[in-house]
């Protein structure tokens, strides 16, 4: 009997470990969803956890196409597991929102911030103004681009990249944003140069990183900590940068509904802030520095030199913006 | 120890009728046999009273006590009948070795350990396995392996021991060993034997009583093993129970005549009334002679084996199989060769009715 | 005709265990197939084939549909051929070291082949492929030698990894095949290329297809490769598509009706060519093969021995050794992209993933005990089904038989969307997003390898070994206990290490089904790599790999210990 009914055994014990570890686990659990990479969320995270020991977070890091599946999956089916979602795809806090599916909620630190969403009521609240510069190879590179027309350049030639608008979130409001400041004939010439459509805005960077394209609209934070890690990468921001708030938000019906505030409160908190600015993206509280050691540029300034965001036809328009680029693209 | 009795007993399997309206007393303390063609059935007879099968009709009681009965639909288990059983092929369980398997039914019995030890070594000791209880059946002869399933079948004193062809598989010396040993156990131990077998050989050497049964599952004669070769109840029996000529014979007028051709027919006359029979006999009751009385024939083939010449002669038209033994063929000048004429008379002739012998080789 | 069991009307062991049987099959592969299928062609309670062809004629879905098809045939025809011709150089010609030869050409098998589709993304991706920039940066190319990321590069890639299954089938039949045969054909003065043409290929025709068929059939279904080479360039196959739809497009009805529609084809195929090997296999089995092993005639391979020899050890080195290298290399490196040199390599990432990083530390402890949990029921409940369809004689059998034949004609994507499907909460029952979805999948994907493994053993376990111990007085439990259990344990074992290893390394059905904290190792390395964290994802690939090879060889180790 010796072998099976050790299997037996083990096979018991693990199904029993795996039952009790979910019992215990009910305490203080916190679920978010985030397209926010591991080099920024993980550090959040054990901050945030330092500080209350007593919860258990878990993330599900993805982009933020893929989180709005999986919410609307979870919706069909009854029960919406996140408590928090945090991702830069902006139109759709503002769906959910219509939708009756966010929770309100102010932070109190909320007043040290900036707050760059019209119709706030708390519903979502940024959490960092991401922003998008050419991330270009500094191997092959040696004239750093200035412009975004500089792609258009034989330079770049099959060699540029875009994440897809359908996965990324940031790269959906870059497209929507280049597009209505250039026209859509500014991708219609990239394409022409060869430029591509990647997968998710974490691949086009390593990509880069790789020479697998010389250059590709960078996340500044994504390519600042590859950057850091020794990859041949320099991030150009041209005149016309491309700032995208990243907000976050409370899903309506939670379990966890203080530990989801706990969380938003932290995010906000001049510990979290600070956090965020260290790991290469720009705070929304003015009183975080952004650390000198990146080349990005200070929110003041990136606010000003933003291209402008028209939330309302951005909305309107989501569905025949990813249309028209992918249609471009694949051209 | 126990009897057992069947009655009106149906099996079938799907639209095939195996037995049907079958009845069969054992009496205790018995070995009784049940002979028969392979197919006939009468594995599943004896599966029947195992109980690994169950009847469609008709009951089943073992020392009187009611083991199966299709009318009320109540079945005992086999492991609840008190059985032993010895299969064809052993069915000596691999991973254990012969002491494990002979203890296993006291075992089950919840025998207390040094008693169950004592008499599973008995059992392997009784069986001339002493000195091999550690073997596992990987390591034994196919006559150890047979033997053990004999100790394991033995070891928990069944009332009743069922056996299913277990000798089949043993070349003949080991088979003809097996079957005084069973025997002489089964005298030992005055336990009840059921014995399945198509052998004949094994059947009458082994059993007090002897059932014949046909290929349609129906039972042709129960007797002693002298009854049923002596005086067979029919050709079948006659033809099962070794090698048999017949020849078909006929009154013509006041005439006995042999065959189609009607030569004449001399010797013995049928002992009861009617006009057309089947005279069976056996190879060794021919007896052949260059010339005299009897029956004119030709041999068609001759064949030296050693202790006996055997002839098939044609008779006419039907042949047959004679067997002289060959000092006496030396002897008497009866050295045939194929084409030679010669005379047949039968010293031992059993008549059937015509319609008996028909089917029958 | 013959049953252990006495079939009383009362219900007794038989039924609970016919019931028992059926009731598993039912639950864990029946209701999520039938779920499929209805979904696929029910309307609004009507069936409805013109939305089925409506559905396969997208542009879409009818260029999976090619793809598969496409990317199936190419595999097959590359499969069989490389399996084939190293099957006949390592049975029939002297070839030195053929028996270390024989073992190396199995590894593959070993290996997951979406972890061997990253590693040669690494080294042929166009621009920064070590292999392509060698040649443009050394040796002043213009372009890449080759692309990876193209039909070719992923037909090249799968049949490195699977033409194993030719490789086994077809140096089997040529070792067992009856030399005589050949040896008759020679006395009759055909040469050796006349006999291998009119002989030896005949005879080891039906072992050549089934293995084919096998690579086929694989292939059809095969997620890992086509997902890491093919998405990105819009190469899209069955499941890769189903992966598309369920994942990005929101759970709207219309994609999961693709998916079941393209589920639904996946099925059908997979059941044709099931169907089609076994006509192979029961009209190909003559008498040919003998089941000793011979002596077969050896061709003389003289001026070409040691060329040979070098090609075989060349296969193995670029197809197995140079893909595993680039794995563990890359996941040393600090970032992506860097040339390996001292400086820019660490062990930091090994640490990491091992011990820091919850992502990847769920992800190999979900990876474990799933496949624990998952072969252990599967183990005791392939027992089960095994022994009631081999040894019972209950009414109804035949309802087992089919569904005992339905886990190896469904495609592990067909069982995660089903089981998606049937466990979400539509039926009462929502475990979406937990482990136990996984694992209530797995154990109905691999409930056909545990029901081969046992079933071969039961055969084997002959019914009079059961009924002298009923005779003997035991119950029918005792009986399973002490005669059955006991003699199928090294099939139960065989199942249980056939359904572990691979689940360890499973991609295809658990990338369909995890949520935050029930990712599995292949999950974990395909999502790191989607996220552009090329080195982590080859740094728990390397990982992974150890745990696969260590398992395997300890498991083979344990089996030749006790099972000699």
């Amino acid at each position: 009997m010796r072998p099976t009914r050790l299997l037996s055994v083990c096979a018991g014990l693990i199904v029993a470990a795996a039952m009790s570890t979910n019992a215990l686990a009910e305490q203080k659990k916190l679920y978010v969803y985030t397209s926010m990479k591991e080099s920024l969320i993980g550090g959040l995270k054990s901050a945030f956890l330092k500080k209350h020991p007593d919860i258990d977070m878990v993330h599900q890091s993805a982009g933020a196409g893929k989180l709005m599946a999986k919410i609307a999956a979870e919706r069909e089916s009854g029960h919406i597991m996140a408590d928090v979602l945090w991702t830069s795809e902006v139109p759709d806090f503002y769906q959910l929102k219509k939708e009756g599916v966010l929770h309100p909620y102010v932070s109190p630190e909320f007043k040290a911030a900036i707050n760059p969403l019209p119709d706030y009521d708390g519903s979502f609240t940024a959490i960092r103004l991401g922003t998008l510069g050419i991330a270009y190879n500094t191997r092959y590179v040696k004239t750093p681009p200035t412009a975004w027309a500089d792609l258009k350049k034989p330079a770049f030639k099959k060699a540029f990249g875009v994440a897809n608008p359908a996965l990324s979130g940031t790269s959906y409001m870059s497209v929507a944003l280049l597009s209505k400041t250039f026209g859509w004939g500014f991708f219609e010439d990239l394409r022409k140069n060869g430029a591509k459509m990647g997968k998710g805005s974490g691949q086009v960077v390593d990509d880069t990183a790789s020479g697998e394209l010389l250059a590709s609209l960078g996340v500044d934070y994504i390519t600042l900590d590859k950057i850091s890690k020794g990859a041949t990468l320099g991030l150009a921001y041209p005149p016309e940068v491309i700032v995208i708030p990243s907000p976050a938000a409370i899903i309506k019906g939670t379990e966890h509904l203080e530990v989801a505030k706990l969380f938003i409160d932290f995010l906000l908190s001049k510990e979290g802030q600070t956090i965020i600015a260290e790991g290469g993206t720009l705070p929304v509280r003015t009183d975080v520095e952004v650390p000198g050691k990146y080349n990005l540029p200070q929110v003041a300034d990136a606010m000003k030199r933003s291209i402008k965001i028209d939330y309302p036809a951005l909305i309107a328009e989501k569905e025949a913006t990813v249309k028209t680029f992918t249609a471009i693209m694949q051209k | 120890m126990a009897d057992v009795c069947v009655a009106g007993l149906k099996k079938q399997y799907s639209d095939k009728v195996i037995l049907s309206d079958f009845d069969l007393t054992v009496a205790d303390g018995e070995c009784f046999t049940l002979l028969g063609p392979s197919g006939c059935g009468k594995t599943v007879l004896l599966r029947l009273i195992a109980g690994f099968e169950t009847p469609d009709a008709g009951t089943i009681a073992i020392g009187g006590v009611q083991v199966a009965d299709a009318a009320k639909g109540t079945t005992v288990p086999p492991n609840e009948r008190g059985l032993g059983m010895v299969f064809q092929d052993y069915a000596v369980w691999p991973h254990m070795n012969v002491l494990d398997n002979v203890s296993y039914p006291l075992k089950l019995a919840k025998v207390a350990a040094d008693e169950m030890k004592s008499r599973a070594m008995g059992a392997v000791a009784m069986v001339g396995l002493k000195g091999l209880e550690a073997r596992l059946p990987s390591e034994l002869s196919g006559g150890q392996q047979q033997r053990v399933a004999l100790a394991r079948a033995l070891v928990s004193e069944p009332r009743l021991l069922l056996l299913d062809e277990p000798l089949n598989n043993l070349d003949a010396n080991l088979r003809e060993e097996m079957r005084f040993e069973i025997k002489a156990l089964q005298k030992e131990l005055g336990v009840t034997v059921f014995y399945v077998t198509h052998d004949q050989e094994i059947a009458l050497g082994i059993s007090d009583r002897v059932a014949v049964m046909d290929g349609t599952g129906r039972l042709r004669q129960i007797g002693s093993p002298e009854e049923i070769y002596e005086r067979p109840a029919d050709a079948f029996v006659f033809s099962f129970l070794g090698l048999a000529n017949f020849l078909s014979v006929t009154k013509v007028g006041d005439q006995w005549r042999v065959g189609a051709k009607g030569v004449p027919w001399s010797g013995a006359l049928p002992d009861r009334d009617g006009e057309q029979f089947s005279a069976g006999f056996r190879p060794s009751d021919v007896i052949v002679s260059r010339q005299g009385d009897g029956l004119a024939g030709v041999v068609r083939r001759a064949s030296f084996l050693g202790a006996d010449m055997d002839y098939l002669i044609d008779i006419a038209g039907t042949e047959i199989r004679a067997a002289l033994p060959s000092f006496d063929c030396l002897e008497k000048d009866l050295m045939f060769a194929e084409g030679d004429s010669c005379r047949v008379t039968l010293s031992d002739v059993h008549w059937f009715p015509v319609a008996d012998g028909e089917g029958v080789q | 005709m013959r049953s252990a069991i006495p079939a009383a009307p009362r219900v007794g062991t038989a039924q609970i265990l016919f019931g028992l049987s059926v009731a598993i099959l039912v639950i864990v592969v029946a209701v999520p197939v039938l779920l499929i299928f209805f979904n696929a062609f029910w309307v609004n309670g009507a069936f409805n084939i013109v939305d089925v062809v409506k559905v396969l004629s997208q542009p879409e879905t009818y260029q999976a549909l090619l793809n598969s098809l496409i990317l199936a045939s190419g595999v097959t025809v590359t499969g069989t051929i490389v399996g084939t011709f190293f099957a006949w150089l390592v049975t029939r010609t002297d070839l030195p070291f053929k028996g270390t030869m024989k073992v190396l050409f199995l590894v593959p098998f070993m290996l997951p082949s979406f972890i061997g589709a990253l590693a040669w993304k690494m080294l042929l991706s166009p621009r920064s492929g070590y292999i392509n920039r060698m040649f443009m940066e050394v040796f002043g190319f213009d372009g890449p030698v080759f692309d990876i990321y193209t039909y070719v590069g992923i037909i090249l890639v799968e049949t490195m990894y699977l033409f194993p299954f030719v490789f086994i089938q077809v140096s089997g039949a040529l070792e067992r095949m009856d030399p005589t045969l050949e040896e008759s054909a020679r006395i009759s003065g055909a040469d050796l290329f006349t006999i291998t043409r009119k002989i030896t290929i005949p005879l080891v025709m039906p072992s050549i297809l089934s293995g084919s068929l096998l690579i086929m059939l694989y292939s059809m279904a095969h997620f890992g490769t086509v997902a890491v080479l093919g998405i990105e360039v819009g190469i899209y196959n069955i499941p890769t598509l189903i992966y598309e739809k369920i994942h990005q497009s929101a759970g709207s009805f219309a994609s999961i009706r693709t998916g079941t529609v393209l589920a639904s084809v996946l099925v059908v195929t997979a059941a044709f060519i099931l169907w089609l090997q076994n006509r192979v296999l029961s009209r190909g089995r003559y008498q040919i093969i003998a089941g000793k092993s011979f002596r077969p005639t050896q061709l003389k391979l003289r001026g070409l021995r040691i060329p040979m020899l070098v090609f075989c050890i060349a296969y193995i080195g670029f197809t197995i050794v140079l893909p595993t290298v680039t794995i563990f290399m890359v996941g040393a490196l600090k970032t992506y992209g860097l040339p390996f040199t001292a400086e820019n390599m660490t062990l930091f990432n090994y640490k990491f993933i091992l011990f820091d990083w919850q992502l990847t530390r769920d992800a190999i402890w979900n990876s474990i005990s799933l496949g624990f949990v998952a072969a252990a029921i599967t183990m005791f409940a392939g027992v089960i089904i095994s022994y009631v369809i081999v040894k019972m004689k209950v009414r109804g059998k035949g309802i087992l038989e089919f569904l005992g034949m339905l886990p190896f004609s469904v495609p592990g994507s067909v069982i995660a969307l089903g089981v998606i499907l049937a466990w979400s909460g539509k039926f009462g029952i929502n475990i979406y997003n937990t482990v136990w979805i996984i694992l209530v999948a797995y154990i109905a994907r691999y409930m056909a390898f545990s029901l081969k493994a046992n079933s071969a053993a039961l055969e084997q376990v002959h019914d009079s070994l059961v009924e002298a111990a009923r005779a003997s007085g035991a119950t029918m439990w005792q009986a399973l206990r002490d005669i059955v259990v006991p003699l199928v344990r090294p099939g139960m074992l065989a199942a249980f290490f056939l359904i572990f290893l691979p689940a360890l390394r499973e991609l295809t059905v658990s990338v369909l089904l995890y949520g935050p904290t029930t990712r599995t190792i292949g999950v974990a390395i395909y999502t790191l790599n989607e996220d552009g964290e090329t080195v982590y994802s080859a740094a728990l690939a390397g990982i992974a790999l150890i745990i696969i090879v260590f398992g395997e060889s300890v498991i083979k180790r344990l089996f030749k210990i006790r099972y000699k």
